[in-house]
């Protein structure tokens, strides 16, 4: 009923996601296997975390789109955000997984040697390009969809994007300054950088969630929009019974009681709260709005 | 806080409120006007003079309250408000449907039923 075109595109972004993810997950851990790389070992971690990350968004979103037992025909904000919450936690135990392993290389440093580094410097390529394009495609889609899920997948496509480019620098310098002693420095400082980038993404995944995850009300502002509506209308009805709004993960559901007169058709108070509902859900991005008859205060 | 003192005044009965009218203490408001309304009173001139601060829960009260009073066939009018509020109100386009003056004599002016016309001899 609400907005199937939208959870469609959702899982077609997602399920895209996910096959990138399987074939990102199996080039890193071929070029793990094939090389002796500390940053290697960091990625494969990183990206089979990602990967889980990604492949549960899928399957959270297959499960709405295909559920036809009405379980989620309300929207699937909460869902959405406790995957957000769960993606966050991952990336925060990948960048875990990196500084533990940049530590240990920095404490005992050696030269990155096999055939498996020239691997992950041609996936760096590829998968840089194929993460850039991914974090474009899901920013713009959460953005026309108010989806913090999608939003989250942007924001980990992006910091797979900014991994693949530091990968390939650190992997190139690595190469590239192998007769300087201090070239042994390059991966591990350069994973802690991709470190730092995985953690501000993750706080920044967790702390939007989290906050959207708490039921609350509406701001004054939206509050105020919902009133201005109902004096415009103020010969439409006869009482204000009362207002109900809620704001719950990335929706705004507002309820408005009212009184009308007995002897008004029902053609003419359909219309009215149509109107009304129309413009409130304009102005308040992502609401839905009912309006109940009602001849005593909710 | 909220301080909700009523004065009657020939027919108008005045509301005076000082303080902050918020999702706290618009209920109280409310019970009250309701109140005053059961209790047969029909002019109302509502005085902001010393409100420092209205929410949507007392915009609201509004609402329902000029709502009950256009029913009802009485008459409501607001008056002394502080710029903050009317700022308020314009914006919820509250001064669309309810009247409002800057001074109670105003306000008041406009409740008063009007005296009975005295006839003129015919000549």
């Amino acid at each position: 009923m609400f907005g199937s075109s939208g959870h469609v595109s959702k899982e077609e972004a997602a399920r895209t996601a996910v096959i990138a993810g399987v074939i990102d997950v199996l080039v890193t851990l071929s070029a793990l296997i094939a090389a002796h790389s500390s940053v290697l070992l960091a990625d494969f971690f990183k990206t089979s975390l990602e990967f889980v990350a990604v492949l549960l968004s899928w399957l959270a979103i297959r499960r709405i789109v295909g559920g036809s037992n009405h379980q989620f025909d309300y929207g699937i904000g909460k869902l959405e955000n406790l995957s957000s919450l769960f993606v966050g936690s991952i990336m925060l135990l990948g960048m875990l997984v990196i500084v533990v392993n940049a530590i240990a290389n920095l404490l005992n440093p050696s030269h990155i040697t096999g055939i498996g580094v020239w691997i992950s410097l041609v996936a760096q390529i590829v998968f840089g390009a194929v993460n850039g394009t991914l974090s474009w495609r899901s920013f713009r889609t959460a953005r026309a969809e108010n989806s913090p899920l999608l939003k989250s997948q942007g924001q980990l496509f992006f910091t797979r994007a900014f991994g693949n480019v530091f990968i390939l620098l650190a992997l190139g310098l690595s190469l590239l300054l192998s007769n300087f002693s201090w070239s042994v420095y390059v991966d591990p400082v350069a994973s802690l950088v991709i470190a730092a980038s995985i953690l501000v993404s993750a706080i920044g995944v967790l702390s939007s969630s989290f906050y959207d995850l708490l039921d609350r009300t509406l701001e004054e502002t939206d509050q105020i929009l919902i009133l201005r509506e109902l004096a415009k209308h103020f010969h439409d009805y006869e009482a204000l019974h009362g207002i109900r709004s809620r704001r719950a993960g990335g929706e705004v559901f507002v309820e408005v009681f009212l009184e009308f007169d007995p002897g008004e058709t029902m053609g003419k108070i359909q219309d009215v709260a149509d109107t009304l509902c129309r413009n409130i859900e304009a102005q308040i991005p992502s609401s839905r709005v009912a309006v109940a008859l009602a001849r005593e205060v909710k | 806080m909220l301080t909700v003192n009523v004065a009657k005044s020939g027919e108008v009965t005045e509301v005076l409120l000082t303080g902050e009218l918020d999702g706290m203490t618009s209920p109280q408001l409310e019970q009250q006007l309701n109140r005053l309304i059961e209790a047969g009173e029909r002019r109302f001139l509502i005085r902001f003079t010393a409100l420092v601060l209205i929410t949507s829960a007392g915009l609201r009260v509004f609402l329902g309250f000029a709502k009950k009073m256009h029913k009802l066939g009485g008459k409501l009018v607001l008056c002394e408000m502080s710029a903050n509020v009317r700022g308020v109100f314009d914006t919820a386009g509250f001064s669309n449907i309810m009247t409002i003056r800057a001074t109670a004599a105003e306000g008041k002016a406009l409740l008063e039923p009007e005296p009975a016309s005295t006839p003129t001899p015919p000549l």
